[in-house]
């Protein structure tokens, strides 16, 4: 048989992508074709760099060319979405970005859920905001967004003609942008990985934030899919780790720790969540789990351990009833350890940034733009 | 945490940097490109390059250096390679050695 792109595209509508039930010519995998002689050379244009079936294709296609005559076959993959590309990618900034007229974006976050992470999130910021700073926060959480609850939010973001949101203004003053604004709360978000990766780089980005002093980032539990793209799209000013005093929840949150430490992500301190329970009675404390367990935590990895917060019963309600506690109960034990742990954070970020004065922070350089030096 | 101060070319066309300790060190760009990190390189799993070094042009150039969140730098090449993600610490030790 003659050795011609026709004929070679349509025997190569034999190998089929078993996810997307389509045939590599039909999904456009195929580029770059070459005939030289009895030489066939093309690219396959995998969706992700990491196809798990990507050696299978080659062998598939090396199989199907050769079978029409061709002495050689290569097979280069290339991969949709990278870094810099024209098309989006999880490690790619949108063209126009309004994160930058933020002053500090700051990551809460834990290895585990359930220690409290937005209950701390609503509170710092809204100690943060009483203290006179300009405070916004960025629900991460795309599964299980708390923010609307937390705050009592009941209206939709604006959505501008160019897709930019405009975040909702809640209690306190505090931009506030969460999933709950766009979903229905008794639906469930189910998507995969790249989709909420999409929908996180959306708000980083195109979030009209306006000037902020503070943006804190609640994070959702883990360290996936949404913690990588969110260290790698926003140039986090330092991260807050929640965690809880039992075992189970620390193992979790060196997790988070290390996570930090790998993208260079400076700690602030932890927060210890529900460290003991003040009776509502005699106003005895209690320690429901160990004590301890949060100091220990600080101690090995060498960050400061910036809060302990109680179990109040009156103040453990206010995170359901849409108020934080800092503005509701100002004088509880609990508000006072917020208010404790919001300055501890602005004082540790203005550390950080002397500590790392001159260090490139965000940069896009065009490598014949840069400037020619001796090493 | 080591971090660059400064991002810069070298006469001979080596992209160089200036880091947070002080020191200044510079590679060439095919060695940057044949030690791409990405899964399209490296076998994710167990580590093994996949890259065939001779399918990287001799006179392949630097595109764009771009900052990923606070640890690393993407870059893109002109042989249309750009899924490359090189961590700091990483990218001192492969241009020290350069």
């Amino acid at each position: 048989m003659q050795l011609n792109e026709q004929n070679i595209l349509s025997a190569l509508r034999a190998v089929q992508d078993p996810d997307l039930h389509k045939n590599i010519v039909e999904l456009n995998f195929v580029q770059n074709l070459k005939i030289e002689d009895t030489k066939v050379s093309f690219d396959l244009r995998l969706t992700t760099p990491a196809c798990p079936i990507r050696d299978r294709f080659k062998d598939q296609c090396i199989a199907i060319v050769k079978s029409l005559g061709a002495s050689e076959v290569n097979v280069t993959f290339t991969a949709q979405g990278r870094v810099g590309g024209e098309d989006n990618s999880a490690a790619k900034a949108p063209q126009q970005s309004y994160i930058g007229e933020v002053a500090h974006v700051v990551a809460v976050a834990s290895g585990k859920g359930g220690v409290g992470k937005s209950t701390v999130t609503a509170n710092l910021a809204m100690a943060l905001s009483l203290s006179g700073a300009r405070v916004g926060i960025l629900d991460a959480d795309i599964y299980g967004p708390s923010m609307g609850l937390m705050f009592g939010i009941d209206k939709a973001p604006q959505v501008f003609e160019d897709n930019t949101i405009a975040p909702v203004e809640a209690k306190g003053g505090i931009s506030i942008v969460s999933m709950c604004m766009f979903a229905d709360s008794d639906k469930a978000t189910i998507w995969r990985g790249p989709m909420v990766s999409q929908m996180i780089q959306h708000f980083i980005h195109h979030v009209r934030w306006g000037k902020l002093d503070y943006l804190l980032v609640d994070f959702p539990p883990g360290t996936g899919d949404i913690q990588l793209t969110l260290t790698q799209n926003c140039p986090m000013a330092g991260a807050v780790v929640v965690t809880t005093p039992q075992e189970v929840a620390l193992a979790d949150c060196r997790k988070g720790l290390a996570m930090f430490d790998n993208v260079g992500v400076p700690v602030i301190g932890v927060v210890e969540n529900m460290s003991y329970f003040i009776c509502d009675e005699c106003g005895k404390h209690h320690n429901i789990f160990p004590a301890g367990g949060g100091q220990k935590i600080a101690e090995k990895w060498g960050v400061p351990l910036i809060g302990k917060v109680p179990l109040e019963p009156a103040v453990a309600g206010c995170g359901d009833e849409g108020t934080p506690a800092v503005l509701r109960y100002p004088n509880s034990e609990s508000a006072k350890v917020f208010m404790d742990c919001a300055e501890t954070v602005v004082r540790t970020l203005a550390v950080f940034e002397t500590e790392g004065d001159g260090v490139l922070k965000n940069f896009n350089y065009d490598f014949e733009q840069l400037p020619v030096e001796d090493v | 945490m080591i971090q660059p101060k400064k991002v810069f070319r070298t006469k001979d066309g080596k992209l160089g940097f200036e880091w947070n300790d002080g020191t200044r060190t510079a590679c060439d760009v095919r060695t940057l490109r044949l030690a791409c990190p990405c899964a399209l390189c490296v076998d994710e799993h167990t580590g093994e390059k996949l890259l065939d070094d001779s399918t990287v042009p001799l006179d392949v150039k630097l595109e764009h250096v771009q900052s990923i969140g606070r640890y690393a730098v993407g870059l893109s090449f002109n042989d249309g390679h750009r899924s490359g993600i090189y961590p700091y610490d990483k990218l001192k030790e492969l241009t020290k050695t350069a």
